[in-house]
């Protein structure tokens, strides 16, 4: 696959704003649930921007690197292994379920939603195997209580993106017309 | 597949109702298959501290006894006070633990500026809990009910 001038240029700029608001979330104190993986998860609003806007690739190019570079910044190396699994499982079913499923049947507020609690469930599973540690499942309801607000929190804010940016925008990334 | 207009996008179609009943029965059905079989969650009793597979130390709150194993006696060093600090010192790294009045928490860790082992784990209070540092290995599994003694 060949990924034009214009969409590996969006590309970057959506790695470098999921990026940017990974590591600022990342400073912010945990005050309101200490529970390891409770947080809002900003950077998945761009994800779902290259979901619906451009494409499967593009989105597992973002989720890839920003997982890793932000792992690398926030010297956080050992989560990767859970944090890279579950950003991939919830992109795939992103996509699946936006773009293969039911196209154009659901909203990307519920897209958003799925997503957010099969990255924390993914996430918590593979925290458990790699540890060894079947308590840490205990925390799961937490997660995903948290998954489904933060996920309807992304998802709006991913939805205001995609109807705020004209649509010849995104057909000019996705180089289906000239401009 | 074919990429429309995002004008005519809304925050909620019809479809979307499936996505949340699916995503409620998900929820409803993992969390009963981690709380049912679970009935160690009462206040916590005792807690056994892990580097990788092997038990360094337990601590039991009703007799406030610190059971080291042969295994963590070169790698343990408890300071006594108000609130007790168990350092552990492995190749991996070092990490501090406080026990208090019916808590344990991880304090220090030098794995990195933000450990998630001290900043997102809160102290364990109840049985079946656990607080996991993954660089350094250490684990610290807690239970409630029972005492250590009849455990061990």
């Amino acid at each position: 696959m060949k990924l034009g001038v214009k969409r590996v240029a969006f590309d970057g700029i959506l790695t470098g704003l999921a990026l940017v608001s990974y590591i600022l979330e990342s400073l912010l104190p945990q005050i309101f649930l200490p529970v390891p993986g409770v947080k809002i998860g900003l950077s998945n609003i761009f994800t779902l921007v290259a979901v619906a806007a451009t494409g499967f690739p593009d989105a597992i190019i973002i989720i890839v690197a920003r997982t890793v570079l932000g792992s690398l910044i926030c010297g956080t190396m050992a989560a990767l292994p859970y944090s890279l699994t579950a950003g991939v499982v919830a992109t795939t079913l992103s996509y699946l379920l936006y773009r293969v499923i039911p196209n154009g049947k659901i909203s990307i507020v519920a897209v958003s939603v799925a997503g957010a609690v099969a990255h924390n469930l993914t996430q918590n599973l593979i925290f458990c195997l790699v540890s060894q540690t079947k308590e840490a499942a205990g925390y799961f309801p937490i997660l995903a209580g948290v998954g489904v607000i933060s996920g309807i929190i992304t998802g709006l804010l991913a939805f205001l993106i995609l109807k705020t940016i004209p649509d010849s925008t995104w057909e000019a990334v996705r180089g289906r017309r000239r401009t | 597949m074919s990429y429309g207009t995002f004008k005519e996008e809304k925050p909620f179609k019809k479809g979307d109702i499936i996505v949340y009943a699916v995503v409620a029965i998900v929820i409803v059905a993992v969390s009963l298959a981690v709380y049912l079989p679970k009935k160690n969650t009462e206040e916590i009793t005792y807690f056994d501290v892990f580097f990788g597979e092997e038990k360094l130390f337990s601590y039991d709150f009703s007799t406030k006894r610190i059971t080291i194993t042969e295994f963590g006696k070169d790698k343990i060093n408890v300071t006594d006070g108000e609130k007790i600090r168990v350092n552990i010192a492995t190749e991996k790294g070092s990490n501090e633990l406080e026990i208090g009045e019916r808590y344990v928490k991880m304090v220090v860790a030098d794995c990195s500026s933000h450990p998630d082992c001290v900043e997102k784990f809160s102290p364990l209070t109840t049985g079946g809990k656990a607080i996991v540092c993954l660089p350094h290995a250490i684990k610290v599994v807690s239970y409630g009910g029972i005492s250590s003694e009849v455990k061990i």
